[in-house]
């Protein structure tokens, strides 16, 4: 097991750095340090000067991948490439291109992302499962054809429906919630109620239909009759049996995303002013911040692939079937 | 004055929205006896056994009347039956057991969903059932999980959860079809041991006249969704009533084949092919698996060679490495080509498929869907023989194989198993083959058919002088068609030699296993 | 008049003509036009494909751009229909159906009251009035639906596929629409207007290309790489797998709407900066529509490589790829004649499933600022737009309300036509027709 995900560590590195390598050539396809720099310093009164040593004040003052003027191996390594990239995988995302701290902001905004996303996730998580056991339970009725339709209705509506409108009605007009904005500690749980019913109930059609395909895929398998065949009741069948082996590939889709929870909600964050590191994003977007986008960028990334050991991992707890080799 | 039937079905139907599946059907079962409903794939008779403990899928519909025990059962009642009274087996062992609960837990459930037994006595009713179908009873069997055990011991199981619910009567639906063929007959021996200690009734279904015979006191025959005949398995081995019978009972001439061969046409000599079994952070070969071990033989030209072994004994991978798919590890293979023999890594590609094809087992698989038969045969024509591709030789070809023309316009779903075989042998001929790897040609194939395609085979061999190599695990069609056999196990030659010495005469304790399989 | 051929004009045509190609081609395969009876059995399916392409009848007809030779303008076929309500903008709000302006100004008279809309009947001078005209328009549509209904009922009620309720209601209901806006369009802004007084219908309308557009290229764009790296993965394995599954796993890392916003936002740069290159701002912003397709389409084609990798793993092992290979057909062939063929029931399945998804999306990107072009009516635009209005007092709904139930249509006939297809085609499924 050990030797496994040892491996498994190992080959993500190529992955980290082909991600980084994506979003550098990205950035500076049309966006050259001078830009930057221009971006950063405000348009005025800027000389190629002032440039030059933001440039070098920001580490932009050298190649970008190859450079010529140095011998050995720093002809790789003393390029912004390398400079940039070594500190992020030791998780040191250094300074903002508008001179912030990086690791600091992160720090200090996962909270508010954390306090938002794992109930949303939780609550989705149940919600999905539990509407689709029920669908599953009453297959082939009335009622079921309905609730089919009635969820491909739900989820036919956009998002910033379900958003706008729970914000104009539950919270300014009938003011049961803060419309926005956030305060840390326990009054967190105020600001943050309102976007995880909000969406929850986004996700709801999707999510049932998803489950409830799983479980149908499940339910047709011979060793369901089997348990029917020894005269167990249809509940324990459900319960027992197929519910047990759903969880097989409930698995896959949803432990990848429990570590890139962190990075927060970028929609849900910025339409309730939470000052997570969803909406931190969204504005280093809006602003150029290479830097921050970067750094953000390589999070999610080493998330994702934390996620993907993950959900590796948890298949040994669920499936007997598999063992690490 | 007979006993009262235990099980009694009266006028079954089977039907969907559109079509009739099961019509109008009725059998009894009596104490203690064995009936066997035969017939081939799509007759009816699995959804006629589901039915009995109302397990059809939604969307088809079931009428008639059902007596159990004297009391007569609604549709909605049957499930009440289940377990306590009936039992089910299911023909695929390896898909019938929950994959993520321990086979302890599995029969556990049986006896806590049918009894009001405490912990201990149903432990002890546990080990009870696994020794009555000599199993292993210990804790570490218990805990073991379905994909830890073999086939034939998922198969025991899942017997074993008939005996745990003291089921009266078991329905075993194709219960060894799945297996490998040494397993199959101990199975059926178990059941039939079980039948007679327990005074058990079993309801079998099966294809396959052969278990009929070793195991059953009465034969229904099912045909299109009806029983056409219905009597002792005495009187319907004697004197079958209905053409359709007499055709399924008709089985393989136990004749042995004589023929002359020609000149040396191919050549293995220590053949291995192995694989590499990685392991540690960075995949270092460990080990290997020897999936083929120093297997030689000579094939000349109209002599058949059969190549005998279960599932893993290496025989499809070798058939694999003679048509150049797979790989060899070490030792050579040589063919006779313009007038010598060559290593045929030095032939040319195409013009060594010329001379050796291959006719598949997987008959539903061996032809694109989306393609007609026509586009199909002509591509491998196009390709290889391109003079002749026209429609015209297509035809010829089509005729050799005694199938109509009309067949090369329609999809493979629209064909039986049997004519696909045919087309799958004319695909093989249109290049004038010397060698023609047959890799278990026959074994998806109902028993009449089996005999017909063998038949075909022959007849060809006749005309064109062709040399089989036939892959299979099956021992009752070795006498009556190949020269030659070899028997692996393992990757390893357990014992070879001229088919009838050996047959009449193994040496080795394997093939008299194998041949022991053969149901007579 | 000359006709303008936009980017995303030709590529929608280009869709047409294979879609068109298709269907002959289900038309030629016995077993295929099988499986798309079964899908139009379900009226159900077959009322949400007559939507479906109602919405792709408007957006084609928005598709052919014409040039006026003298004021150098560009229509579409839409809009010379839709002329009357671009032709007449007001000078703000008004609600739906309404002869007059939403907010009082300052009349002629010197006192505050509401002024009549330019864009309405002249001879209606009160609420009643209005109301009374619009049930004459809508009971005289009515009737002329009815008139038009019969034909059209004689036609299709002997075909065994629409002569039930739910899709002649929907052919019912569509032909009456399409009247009814005929009728009052000339006379009225259907939808109200905007606080710039631009017709909000107008603008719903328009949005149903935009909408079409980044559904349907996205996957279609989306389609080469996924099909020809996936079939490339699952035939050849090896190295040539492990290339294909590091590129995809490498794209699948990135955070994928930070991909997008990243890309979306270089592209916005590199157009600004080279912003003369283009004849005109419908140029530009319909350049910028199809380059973002491009985007969402190279960040969107891992998922269904993923799957055609794993369907052409397991197919390659089947026996008839076999025999190919033993007859010494050439591996092209293999990949593009058999393979292909056998895992586009996965490609038609995604196209249908992704394209609504891509239709909200394209609302998401708008809001987050990295969608269309901001001159590009779409129903993200209109939305975000509209957001602010909502708290405006009284509140203005209708910008808001139209974008929605304009989406909604389409992404919900969408959906459950998908969901049909999917149901068919899918093996996992298990149809129960």
């Amino acid at each position: 097991m050990w030797s496994y995900i040892t491996r498994r560590i190992f080959y993500s590195i190529p992955i980290l750095i082909g991600v980084n390598f994506i979003t550098f050539v990205l950035f500076f396809i049309v966006n050259t340090p001078d830009d930057m720099a221009r971006v950063q310093l405000g348009t005025k009164y800027v000389t190629q000067a002032d440039i030059n040593s933001w440039k070098e004040q920001k580490g932009y003052n050298k190649p970008l991948f190859f450079n010529e003027s140095v011998s050995g191996m720093e002809k790789l390594t003393d390029t912004i490439f390398y400079q940039k990239s070594a500190p992020l995988f030791q998780l040191d995302f250094g300074q903002s291109d508008s001179g912030r701290n990086i690791n600091e902001d992160i720090q200090q905004r996962m909270w508010p992302s954390l306090a938002l996303a794992i109930p949303s996730f939780i609550f989705a998580l149940l919600t999905n499962i539990i509407f689709a056991v029920w669908m599953v339970m009453i297959l082939g009725s009335k009622l079921e054809r309905f609730a089919l339709v009635f969820s491909v209705a739900l989820m036919s509506i956009s998002g910033l429906f379900y958003i706008i409108l729970g914000q104009k009605i539950v919270a300014g007009l009938w003011n049961w919630f803060p419309v926005s904005g956030y305060i840390d500690g326990i009054e967190s749980w105020r600001f943050v109620t309102l976007p995880i019913i909000i969406g929850v109930i986004a996700g709801l059609g999707a999510g049932v239909r998803w489950y409830r395909s799983i479980f149908l895929e499940e339910i047709n398998k011979p060793y369901v009759n089997t348990a029917r065949a020894k005269g167990l009741s249809e509940n324990r069948v459900l319960f027992k049996h197929v519910l047990k082996n759903a969880m097989i590939p409930i698995l896959t889709g949803v432990v990848v995303v429990i570590p890139t929870l962190f990075m927060g909600s970028l929609i849900m964050e910025s339409f309730f002013s939470i000052p997570g590191l969803g909406s931190y994003t969204i504005d280093a977007i809006n602003a150029q911040d290479f830097a921050i986008v970067r750094a953000m960028v390589f999070l999610g990334s080493v998330l994702y692939i934390i996620g993907l050991l993950l959900t590796d991992i948890s298949y040994t707890f669920v499936d007997p079937r598999v063992k690490f080799k | 004055m007979p006993k009262n039937p235990l099980l009694s079905v009266k006028n079954l139907s089977i039907e969907t929205k559109k079509k009739k599946l099961v019509n109008n059907i009725s059998f009894e079962i009596n104490q203690g006896q064995i009936f066997a409903l035969v017939g081939e794939s799509g007759s009816g008779k699995s959804l006629t056994a589901l039915s009995v403990l109302d397990l059809l899928s939604k969307g088809l519909t079931q009428t008639g009347n059902l007596i159990f025990n004297g009391k007569v059962y609604d549709q909605a009642e049957l499930s009440s039956l289940r377990g306590s009274e009936v039992a089910f087996i299911f023909q695929d062992p390896s898909n019938s057991l929950n994959p993520v609960m321990t086979v302890g837990e599995q029969i556990d459930e049986v006896i806590k969903a049918n009894t009001s037994l405490g912990k201990s006595e149903r432990l002890q009713k546990i080990r009870d059932s696994f020794n009555k179908v000599e199993m292993d009873s210990s804790d570490e069997m218990l805990n073991r999980y379905p994909h830890q055990i073999s086939g034939g011991q998922k198969q025991r199981v899942l017997i074993a959860f008939a005996l745990a619910a003291d089921a009266k009567l078991i329905i075993a639906d194709e219960p060894t079809t799945a297996l490998d063929v040494t397993t199959q007959k101990t199975i059926l021996n178990l059941l039939k041991d079980l039948q007679k200690t327990q005074k058990l009734s079993i309801l079998l279904i099966t294809h396959d006249l052969s278990v009929v015979k070793m195991m059953s006191d009465k034969v229904g025959v099912m045909y299109q969704g009806e029983i056409i005949e219905q009597q002792s398995s005495k009187a319907f081995f004697n004197k079958p009533q209905k053409e359709y019978s007499k055709s399924l009972i008709s089985s393989i001439p136990n004749k042995s084949r004589k023929a002359r061969f020609g000149d040396l046409l191919m050549q293995v000599k220590e053949l291995s092919i192995h694989f590499p079994i990685k392991s540690g952070i960075f995949r270092r070969v460990k080990g290997f698996t020897k999936a083929v071990n120093n297997l030689d033989f000579d094939l000349y030209k109209n002599q058949n060679i059969a190549i005998v072994g279960e599932s893993g004994s290496g025989k499809t991978t070798t058939a694999m490495s003679l048509i150049r798919q797979q790989k060899i590890t070490s030792g050579e293979i040589s063919f006779a080509y313009q007038g010598s023999k060559n290593n045929i890594d030095s032939i040319p590609k195409n013009e060594y498929a010329k001379n050796v094809q291959i006719v598949f087992q997987n008959i539903t698989s061996s032809f694109n869907p989306r393609k007609t038969i026509y586009e199909t045969i002509i591509e491998g024509i196009r390709a290889l023989n391109p003079s002749k591709s026209n429609k015209k030789y297509v035809d010829s070809l089509m005729r050799e194989v005694d199938l109509n023309i009309d067949l090369l316009d329609r999809y493979p779903h629209q064909l039986s198993g049997g004519q696909l075989q045919r087309c799958a042998i004319a695909r093989a001929l249109s290049v004038n083959p010397d060698v023609i790897i047959c890799d278990e040609p026959t074994s998806a194939l109902d028993a009449s058919i089996k005999i017909q395609i063998l038949d075909l085979l022959l007849k060809i061999q006749k005309e064109k002088k062709i040399s089989y190599i036939m892959i299979t695990h099956d021992m009752s069609i070795v006498r009556y068609f190949t020269d030659a056999i070899i028997v692996m196990k393992d990757g390893e030659v357990i014992e070879s030699g001229v088919t009838s010495k050996v047959l009449k005469n193994p040496k080795e304790d394997y093939t008299k296993e194998l041949l022991g399989s053969i149901l007579s | 008049m000359s006709i303008v051929w936009l980017w995303t004009d030709i590529a929608l045509w280009v869709l047409t003509l294979l879609s068109i190609f298709a269907v002959y081609k289900i038309k030629k395969s016995e077993s295929l036009s099988r499986k798309w009876i079964s899908i139009f059995s379900r009226p159900i399916a077959l009322s949400s494909f007559i939507i479906f392409v109602f919405y792709i009848f408007i957006g084609l007809s928005d598709s052919i751009h014409l040039r006026d030779s003298k004021t150098s303008e560009v229509y579409s076929l839409l809009d010379f229909a839709l002329m009357p309500v671009i032709e007449s903008e007001e000078k703000t709000y008004s609600t739906p159906l309404n002869y007059q302006q939403f907010s009082k100004e300052y009349l002629d008279n010197g006192l505050r009251g509401f002024v009549n809309l330019k864009h309405t009947p002249d001879e209606i001078n009160s609420q009643s009035e209005n109301i009374q005209y619009i049930l004459t328009t809508t009971a005289w549509s009515l009737l002329v639906a009815i008139i038009l209904f019969i034909p059209i009922y004689w036609l299709v009620s002997s075909r065994p596929l629409f002569s039930n309720k739910p899709v002649l209601w929907t052919i019912f209901s569509i032909v009456f629409l399409l009247i009814w806006v005929i009728n009052t369009l000339p006379e009225y802004h259907i939808l109200g207007t905007d606080k710039a007084g631009t017709d909000v219908f107008y603008k719903a309308v328009k949005s149903i290309r935009t909408g079409m557009i980044f559904g349907l290229l996205t996957t279609l764009m989306a389609l080469p790489p996924a099909i020809i790296l996936g079939l490339m993965a699952g035939y050849y394995k090896g190295r040539v797998d492990d290339i294909i599954q590091y590129v995809y796993t490498t794209i699948n890392a990135i955070p994928g709407i930070l991909l997008i916003a990243a890309l979306v936002l270089i592209l916005q740069v590199y157009m600004d900066e080279n912003a003369q290159n283009y004849a005109s701002s419908l140029e530009r912003s319909d350049l910028k529509l199809l380059l973002l397709c491009v985007i969402l389409a190279l960040t969107s084609w891992t998922g269904l490589c993923r799957l055609i990798r794993a369907e052409t793993l397991k197919l390659s092992e089947l026996e008839y790829v076999k025999a190919a290979k033993v007859f010494g057909v050439a591996n092209l062939k293999i990949l593009f004649g058999h393979l292909m063929p056998n895992v586009m029931h996965l490609v038609l399945i995604s196209i249908v499933l992704d394209f609504s998804g891509l239709v909200l999306i394209e609302a998401i990107l708008s809001y987050i600022g990295v969608g269309v072009d901001a001159t590009t009516m779409s129903w993200g635009n209109m939305i975000n737009a509209a957001r602010l209005e909502l708290s405006a007092d009284p509140i203005v709904w209708w910008p808001l309300a139209s974008s929605f139930i304009f989406m909604f249509g389409l992404v919900l006939s969408a959906n459950l036509f998908a969901d049909r297809v999917r149901q068919v085609f899918d093996p996992k499924e298990g149809e129960d027709a």
